[in-house]
């Protein structure tokens, strides 16, 4: 591991959050050998993406740019030895997990597995590099070559939820109509007013965008779809 | 003799063009009001009002009046040399200082429904929606007749 002190050092505040966990997820870096206990790189046990045990996910049909070879596999299925690639060496194993949760579920991944030490790898990359140096590659090194089968089956499946512009005209009375209401220029590079009803009292932010919101919902042309339902 | 001619007759300003389809009066708070199906529409002329200086705000009433306040900035030039005097020979514009403006829409508006804009070329343009009575469907579009 010395010469990872030269090539291989990385500042751990470098890395970024693994974009396929949620905050606080841990995933059991080996969850198939019981009572085993063995090192694991810190930086891999830190951002492997979500497993579940569940053996009932079925074949997905995800984006995975990588061909899967089993089509029916179970979550987390050995592949045959007769499936392997020719690269692995012998005596090594291959499983595919599918991933039951979070933002890629049904994603697939493949893990190799060293005999012996049960230490588990993500990639060929990964192996090789382990063949080669007898160190484990730091997952900085494998994002910075790309092409490795983890950093590609990290693009989400779906888009995340927009940040709602839209907000909810349900509470928004249409008929409690304030005395008077005075806006203020606060903002003269956004041209942003502040209202205060009655010339007096600050309104919440939070009211201000149902006003927006009831506002544009009345000028826009035909509406806006989406805002139409929140008054049925 | 030129001179003593423009001291005894203050108005040589000649308008055209659009100019002349205003009226003469006050250059700050001449107003435009423009009615749709489902709101109002003003604009206010505030030449001399800086977007950066103005203090502006704008009270609206649920009966439909409007209370403009701001800020006159008086001329730039004049303050960067402050040894020169220049005795004011004609004053049409607004002279420096506070200043509001209060007119009345056409008719009752809910005031939280308002979207002013203060234009850099010193008119301020809001639109107002109307007040529906209570049980009226709100209306889809306020430019076209629904």
């Amino acid at each position: 591991m010395e010469e990872l002190n030269s090539v291989n050092v990385i500042d751990l505040d470098d890395f970024q959050p693994d974009p396929l966990l949620k905050p606080g997820a841990f995933i059991d870096p080996n969850p198939t050998v019981i009572g085993t206990s063995f090192t694991v790189d810190p930086v891999v046990m830190a951002s492997p993406p979500p497993i579940s045990d569940k053996k009932s996910a079925g074949p997905s049909s995800n984006g995975n740019s990588k061909p899967v070879k089993s089509t029916a596999s179970p979550a987390a299925a050995a592949v045959d030895a007769d499936q392997l690639p020719d690269w692995m060496p012998p005596g090594w194993t291959m499983e595919h997990r599918v991933r039951a949760s979070g933002a890629s579920a049904g994603s697939r991944d493949k893990y190799y597995r060293e005999p012996g030490t049960s230490r588990k790898f993500r990639s060929k990359k990964e192996v090789m590099h382990y063949l080669e140096t007898g160190t484990l590659l730091k997952r900085k090194n494998i994002d910075d070559a790309g092409g490795s089968p983890v950093n590609e089956s990290a693009t989400p499946k779906r888009k995340k939820s927009e940040p709602k512009v839209k907000v909810s005209l349900k509470n928004f009375n249409f008929d409690d109509i304030p005395a008077k209401v005075k806006w203020v220029l606060t903002d003269i590079y956004e041209g942003s007013w502040r209202p205060l009803t009655n010339g007096v009292d600050r309104v919440p932010e939070s009211a201000k965008q149902e006003w927006t919101a009831a506002y544009t919902y009345l000028t826009i042309q035909n509406g806006g779809k989406a805002a139409i339902t929140a008054f049925v | 003799m030129g001179e003593k001619s423009t001291l005894e007759n203050p108005t040589p300003v000649v308008l055209t063009g659009t100019a002349r389809e205003g009226t003469a009066g006050p250059a700050i708070g001449h107003v435009d009001i423009g009615i749709s199906d489902s709101a109002y529409l003003f604009r206010v002329a505030l030449p001399g009002v800086r977007k950066d200086q103005c203090e502006l705000s704008c009270e609206i009433e649920h009966d439909g009046k409007v209370h403009l306040q701001g800020v006159v900035t008086g001329g730039e030039l004049a303050q960067k040399n402050p040894k020169t005097v220049y005795h004011t020979n004609l004053a049409q514009l607004s002279p420096p200082g506070p200043f509001s403006i209060s007119f009345q829409l056409p008719g009752p508006v809910d005031p939280r429904l308002f979207s002013p804009t203060f234009r850099s070329d010193g008119i301020l343009e809001g639109v107002v929606m109307k007040y529906r009575a209570p049980g009226v469907p709100p209306c889809g579009n306020q430019f076209d007749p629904a």
